[in-house]
């Protein structure tokens, strides 16, 4: 007798109850403890958030930091993408495989790696004041030395996002293009970018998001004084003390999870749209 | 399809490319790439091979005291074993796991796809301190007994790389 399709779906069960656990029951108790505050069930918490100058500059810190990442990303990734879409296929490899190594080498040994090179001793920043003088070299806890710190795992990942984009141009269509007398430029007007542009602002916007939620190497160079605060830092610094109790930390754990969402959402609909293209 | 782009250049050197920037300007932009990315594993390497490089440009001393103490170091080794287990449980488990709902989500009840593909997307979307500070809440609502202990280390990896594994077979 064949056993029912309900009978056989059994062995995906376990990834279904994993996945659960561990992904949806967090995040329902996460939303379920932003809700609470002093006067029982509302909106309390965020008010709170909201009104609070520390937080807002905390959010406006992430929201700043994750838009450099997400320019820098795709005005220095996309050049190197069609670089390596111009090599042989063994060679684009090689430095595929690099790059993904070096992506991969990330919290507290990145933020070691780079200390030796822009922090207060490092070679670069030696370097910069003796050629520069009195003007110092961003530290690494800055806007700008957390942009180059993070560019080290976010420009692979980029490429990595990006690489089988950029290759759906079609020789043909370039070819077409030149036959009916169109030059280069006048391609990439009319067919490249138009083409391209659903992919590329869905690489910028998952690049928004991981830019929105890194935490390890923020985590290690913000910790002096003069470092800027990241929202992702300050919900894992809120989750350790612990003094202030769990609802900020999960308040603000709740604002990325709706950034997220709308994100996602965003995503898909350009996704079809690129599809539709192709 | 990027060999015939390149012979084409090649034999007609005069007409446009379909590379937004010319040749140069693109090979120029991977070797930045490269020295962006290998410098500071250099600088790391380098560190790790100097005795007392403080204010200066280069070190002023080699040894390999370092490697030596670290590779003899027993809480070193141990560390290093406990993180290479840790990996492989959390591997071991993750295929456990994943290739019995892709079988099942792909040849016997497409209907769960949808619900499979909502789940796997979570960890890609969400930051992983999100997803930890939530398991932190959870679980010390209803079972704080389970704080700081290897099974829910585990548990917890298993939850957010599974999605790895799982696009992979990209069902």
């Amino acid at each position: 007798m064949k056993l029912s399709t309900f009978a056989r779906s059994v062995p995906a069960l376990p990834l279904l109850l994993l996945a659960f656990l561990s992904l949806l029951l967090p995040l329902a108790t996460l939303i379920f403890v932003s809700l609470q505050d002093r006067n029982g069930f509302g909106f309390g918490n965020f008010a709170q958030v909201f009104a609070n100058s520390t937080d807002l500059a905390v959010i406006a810190n992430s929201l700043q930091f994750a838009m450099w990442q997400t320019a820098l990303c795709t005005l220095i990734g996309t050049p190197i993408a069609f670089g390596l879409l111009n090599l042989k296929g063994r060679a684009r490899g090689l430095i595929m495989s690099f790059a993904n190594v070096a992506s991969n080498f990330g919290g507290p040994g990145l933020a070691f790696a780079f200390t030796l090179l822009i922090g207060t001793n490092g070679v670069i920043t030696l370097l910069w004041s003796q050629i520069f003088g009195d003007v110092t070299f961003p530290s690494l806890g800055s806007m700008v030395g957390l942009n180059i710190l993070m560019l080290y795992v976010h420009i692979p990942m980029y490429l990595m996002l990006a690489l089988p984009n950029y290759a759906v141009l079609r020789d043909e269509w370039r070819e077409a293009a030149k036959m009916a007398g169109s030059g280069a430029w006048r391609y990439w007007q009319k067919v490249g970018i138009p083409v391209l542009a659903p992919f590329v602002l869905g690489n910028s916007l998952q690049m928004f998001m991981w830019s929105m939620g890194a935490y390890g190497v923020p985590y290690v160079v913000t910790q002096s004084p003069s470092a800027i605060d990241l929202l992702s830092v300050e919900i894992g610094m809120g989750l350790q003390g612990g003094v202030f109790g769990l609802e900020r930390p999960a308040t603000l754990a709740v604002l990325l999870i709706v950034q997220a969402i709308a994100l996602v959402w965003v995503y898909r609909v350009l996704q079809k749209r690129g599809e539709m293209i192709l | 399809m990027t060999a015939t782009l390149a012979k084409t250049a090649a034999l007609e050197p005069g007409l446009p490319v379909g590379s937004p920037k010319p040749e140069s300007g693109a090979s120029l932009s991977l070797i930045a790439l490269l020295a962006f990315l290998g410098v500071p594993l250099v600088a790391l390497f380098v560190y790790s091979i100097s005795r007392g490089w403080g204010a200066s440009l280069v070190p002023t001393e080699y040894t390999l005291d370092y490697w030596r103490s670290a590779l003899t170091s027993s809480s070193v080794l141990a560390a290093a074993g406990r993180s290479l287990a840790l990996t492989v449980i959390v591997v071991v488990i993750n295929w456990l796991l994943v290739l019995p709902a892709a079988y099942v989500a792909v040849v016997v009840n497409p209907k769960i796809r949808p619900i499979i593909h909502a789940l796997a997307i979570v960890p890609f979307a969400l930051p992983w301190i999100v997803i930890a500070a939530g398991i932190q809440l959870t679980v010390g609502e209803f079972a704080p007994q389970l704080f700081a202990t290897v099974g829910l280390l585990i548990f917890t990896l298993c939850g957010v790389t599974f999605p790895y594994l799982y696009w992979s077979f990209s069902v």
